[in-house]
């Protein structure tokens, strides 16, 4: 269970990480005076994609699954959807964005 | 006198199973919600597209991008998403950013075009900025470069309206919003089909179907009038409806 609830956290803290590094990166860039270097804008960018992305999406899927091996159904179920699902949906969105603007998809 | 009889003890009930599922089919319950997570996105956002950008006569073209004054989240994330897919299709790709709103910068970005018309056989153009005067700027680049810009693309409200401008200074296609428009979501289906292959009537028609769902979908919950918005943010295509990515002028 411990394990479980750490792998979904994991993954929610990953994406909210991911979300405040696209906010700094942004301000960073496009204020002026601009105190991000331009060279690391789009490398740091596909750093939180990845992150946001492939890396929570394992967690979100892991935790999934120690739920609903180890955990009686009756809390499984609520903590799989308030816990795994979001995180889920959301890993899946940036892992397409990230395959998109690589050129895979 | 009847004495009670003593109250039977009460054998505390044995607790019930634990519902577990087994490792089989709490995996096949995972892979199911994953399946679910990629179906909704490719229903809802975008479905994948397994073509490759186009490759061949890469190095011959070139692509120029120019997004205006808007908030910092907003110029990140379009240069996030237009540099590497401009990247995988163009030999070359030269990206502007205005730091200021109404800023003329238009000797810097006619020189940076010429330099691309000068070294490629064709340049296209990506105008991602509101109602703009682009076509000004441009009018500074030599008519005999401007024979070689190809596609023109205007994200800008209302900016069908530069149509005849476009495709009198020099450009073979053209593709403009009707009315005050949520271009963004147009431009990522547009940009993916474009650089795939396809013809540039078969992107803007699938690109206007994709953002009428999107759209439609209420996804975008900020809109208060979806049907009016779809209707305002309809693209158009004016010049050479044949033209591809990889047409030689």
């Amino acid at each position: 269970m411990k394990r479980a609830l750490l792998l979904a956290f994991v993954a929610l803290a990953l994406q909210v990480g991911a979300g405040l590094l696209f906010g700094w990166i942004s301000e960073a860039a496009y204020q002026t005076p601009r105190r991000l270097d331009e060279a690391m804008e789009l490398p740091l960018t596909w750093t939180g994609l990845v992150f946001a992305g492939p890396v929570a999406l394992l967690c979100a899927t892991l935790a999934t699954q120690h739920l609903l091996q180890r955990v009686r159904l009756a809390h499984a179920v609520p903590a799989v959807l308030l816990l795994c699902v979001p995180p889920m949906l959301v890993g899946t969105l940036v892992t397409f964005a990230l395959a998109c603007v690589a050129g895979w998809c | 006198m009847d004495v009670p009889e003593p109250i039977a003890a009460v054998q505390p009930a044995s607790p019930p199973p634990l519902r577990v599922l087994s490792r089989r089919t709490a995996w096949s319950t995972t892979a199911c919600l994953l399946l679910l997570s990629f179906l909704a996105v490719a229903l809802f956002v975008e479905r994948p597209l397994l073509a490759r950008p186009h490759q061949h006569g890469r190095e011959r073209r070139a692509a120029f991008a120019i997004r205006d004054y808007v908030i910092p989240f907003q110029q990140w994330g379009t240069r996030a998403f237009t540099l590497p897919n401009l990247q995988s299709g163009y030999g070359t790709v030269d990206y502007v950013t205005l730091r200021s709103w109404g800023e003329d910068r238009s000797d810097e970005v006619a020189s940076r075009i010429v330099k691309l018309l000068e070294t490629h056989d064709a340049v296209d153009l990506f105008l991602l900025a509101h109602s703009n005067p682009f076509v000004d700027w441009v009018r500074k680049v030599p008519a005999e470069l401007r024979r070689k810009l190809r596609l023109v693309y205007n994200t800008g409200c209302h900016d069908l309206r530069q149509k005849d401008l476009w495709l009198g200074l020099g450009a073979r296609a053209y593709v403009g919003h009707v009315g005050l428009s949520e271009s963004p979501v147009f431009y990522v289906y547009f940009l993916r089909r474009w650089l795939r292959g396809r013809t540039l009537d078969e992107a803007v028609a699938e690109a206007n179907a994709r953002t009428e769902a999107f759209l439609g979908s209420g996804l975008e919950g900020t809109l208060s009038n979806p049907q009016a918005t779809v209707a305002s943010t309809h693209a158009e295509r004016a010049g050479d409806g044949a033209l591809t990515i990889g047409a030689v002028p």
